[in-house]
């Protein structure tokens, strides 16, 4: 049977949590050091000018990602759909930004100039959006979801975020599928092709139920928690030594993926944009 | 009696009445089964037991006091367990899950590890401790649900339908759980719609119907009943049924398939 577009985007973006989902691949690495250096070299993509440096950072991601070598696939899923997004909400920048104009586009009533800045614009915006997604999906795939939790805390970022973060990554499967069960369940009433806007309408309905079912699960997650909590301040968390022991060779990787990550940001301010 | 539930009403939002006069108690040892329709309060009553929700009248009382004064330490002698296995594992790992607890009542994590190990080997669920819960089976999930509240030892478990969506082999596995926890002194409370589960472990069977809480009398004169069980939508065990079909007149009815086996090694015959 054919699906619709919402429900193989779901069914998508389901596996590729559960594909991003994972126990650390490498688990030489620092969790602390590994977060650190995934946040300076985001921070570094997302606020880059130029493309130089989006550019070596996208390099950079290829590189781990191919060292890690957990889910290339997801990698590249997430990879595609950020620069896919990023690209089509840029796309009025390339409007709407004055400069040189390279093309005109009439549309009867107006007609729409193209401007060279406003296209190299979106081309910067869009490279550094898919850097810094690029380059955060491969430190997740080294150290895995537990990885980046237990280097929040590490980081010494508070209990509650770590706990909201460590609840998301069981929660958020578990909501996408319901909601391919719920869209499956509408999908299998629909007898006839019907007019995409009536098909479409049924569909959306899903939302309600959603967050219907989403507000059920949080009471009875509450009462889950409220359950097993005999102390009224929050329990003790797993400690971060649970980790495996790193050891020389371990430590001088972990220098060397901090020294990258705060060289790279050095090395834009040399080179310039 | 440890646990006693008297005459509780309860509303959700909404003017939602679900309980309009719920009463039960259970003490140690004891297996008490309440058997209801869908929607028709067991889990609210199992909720307002554990002291999760506050009744709007009537009283919940542990070991004679009433457990809203003796919580949140009070939540240790109370294990609770959800239908939905889903809802109740919320931690990344299996061995999280089971420690949760352990962190808030031992000191150290050696102690923690010590004892997660030999409850990890008890429910079978030594290659399963660094793994999600949220992508076991059915069967695994529930097992994990069992151990994370069975290992910090409460005296009361109230586990609501413990036998939902689970396959045969699982259902006996849970059984044997319920079983030795009663013979170790813990008093059982289980809400079920399995009429031959509750045969088979219940010390007393409630009904409840319309908010209200009837019966508590002994399993074999519940399950005989079928005017009280028609209020829960159930029908006799299908072993007693089938004995009466065959014209069986024994003293004691069958309820379960060995108490059949036994009254034909007895020498009853069709009559």
């Amino acid at each position: 049977m054919k699906r619709s577009l919402t429900h193989s985007f779901l069914e998508a973006l389901r596996d590729t949590v559960n594909d991003l989902n994972h126990e650390a691949s490498l688990k030489s690495f620092n969790p602390t050091i590994t977060l650190l250096s995934a946040l300076i070299l985001t921070a570094t993509a997302s606020f880059s000018t130029g493309v130089k440096l989006p550019t070596l950072i996208l390099l950079l991601s290829v590189a781990l990602t191919l060292y890690a070598r957990p889910s290339t696939y997801a990698w590249v899923k997430v990879v595609l759909i950020v620069a896919l997004w990023s690209l089509l909400v840029s796309i009025p920048l390339a409007f709407i930004t004055s400069g040189e104009i390279i093309a005109s586009l009439p549309l009867g009533f107006a007609t729409l100039r193209v401007s060279r800045e406003g296209v190299n614009t979106l081309l910067a915006f869009t490279l550094r959006a898919t850097s810094a997604a690029a380059i955060f999906t491969a430190f997740y795939q080294i150290i895995g979801w537990r990885g980046m939790v237990k280097g929040l805390r590490g980081l010494r970022v508070p209990s509650e975020l770590t706990a909201m973060a460590s609840l998301s990554i069981t929660y958020i499967p578990l909501f996408l599928r319901e909601a391919v069960r719920l869209l499956s369940a509408r999908e299998a009433r629909i007898m006839k092709k019907g007019r995409l806007r009536r098909v479409w309408w049924m569909l959306t309905t899903v939302i309600g139920d959603l967050m219907l079912k989403g507000y059920e699960r949080a009471w009875r997650l509450e009462k889950a928690l409220r359950a097993k909590s005999f102390v009224e301040t929050s329990p003790r968390s797993a400690p971060l030594s649970s980790w495996r022991p790193l050891k020389a060779p371990d430590r001088l990787k972990d220098l060397g993926l901090m020294g990258l990550a705060l060289f790279i940001p050095v090395l834009n301010l040399l080179i310039g944009p | 009696m440890l646990l006693k539930v008297e005459k509780v009403r309860f509303k959700y939002p909404g003017n939602v009445e679900v309980l309009r006069n719920a009463s039960f108690n259970v003490d140690r040892g004891e297996v008490v089964a309440i058997i209801g329709s869908n929607g028709s309060g067991k889990t609210t009553l199992l909720l307002i037991a554990a002291g999760l929700l506050k009744p709007d009248s009537g009283l919940v009382l542990l070991d004679g006091e009433p457990l809203e004064k003796q919580l949140p330490e009070a939540r240790r002698r109370i294990g609770l367990l959800f239908q939905d296995p889903d809802d109740q594992l919320f931690n990344p790992t299996v061995y999280d899950e089971l420690a949760f607890t352990l962190r808030q009542l031992l000191s150290s994590e050696e102690e923690v590890k010590a004892k997660v190990s030999i409850f990890a080997e008890k429910f079978r669920l030594k290659g399963l401790l660094d793994k999600p819960p949220y992508r076991l089976s059915v069967g695994e999930k529930r097992r994990v649900t069992l151990a994370s509240i069975l290992i910090y030892d409460p005296d009361v478990l109230l586990l609501d339908e413990p036998t939902a969506n689970l396959s045969s082999k699982s259902v006996e596995e849970v059984e044997q759980v319920v079983l030795e926890a009663s013979e170790a002194g813990k008093a059982v409370v289980i809400t079920s719609h399995d009429v031959e589960f509750v045969a088979k472990l219940a010390n007393r069977v409630y009904v409840i119907s319309n908010g209200l809480t009837l019966g508590g009398i002994s399993t074999a004169s519940a399950l005989t009943d079928e005017n009280l069980l028609a209020l829960a939508d159930m029908k006799p065990p299908i072993i007693l049924r089938a004995s009466k079909l065959l014209g069986f007149n024994v003293k004691e009815p069958p309820l379960t398939i060995e108490a059949f086996a036994k009254a034909l090694n007895e020498g009853y015959r069709p009559s």
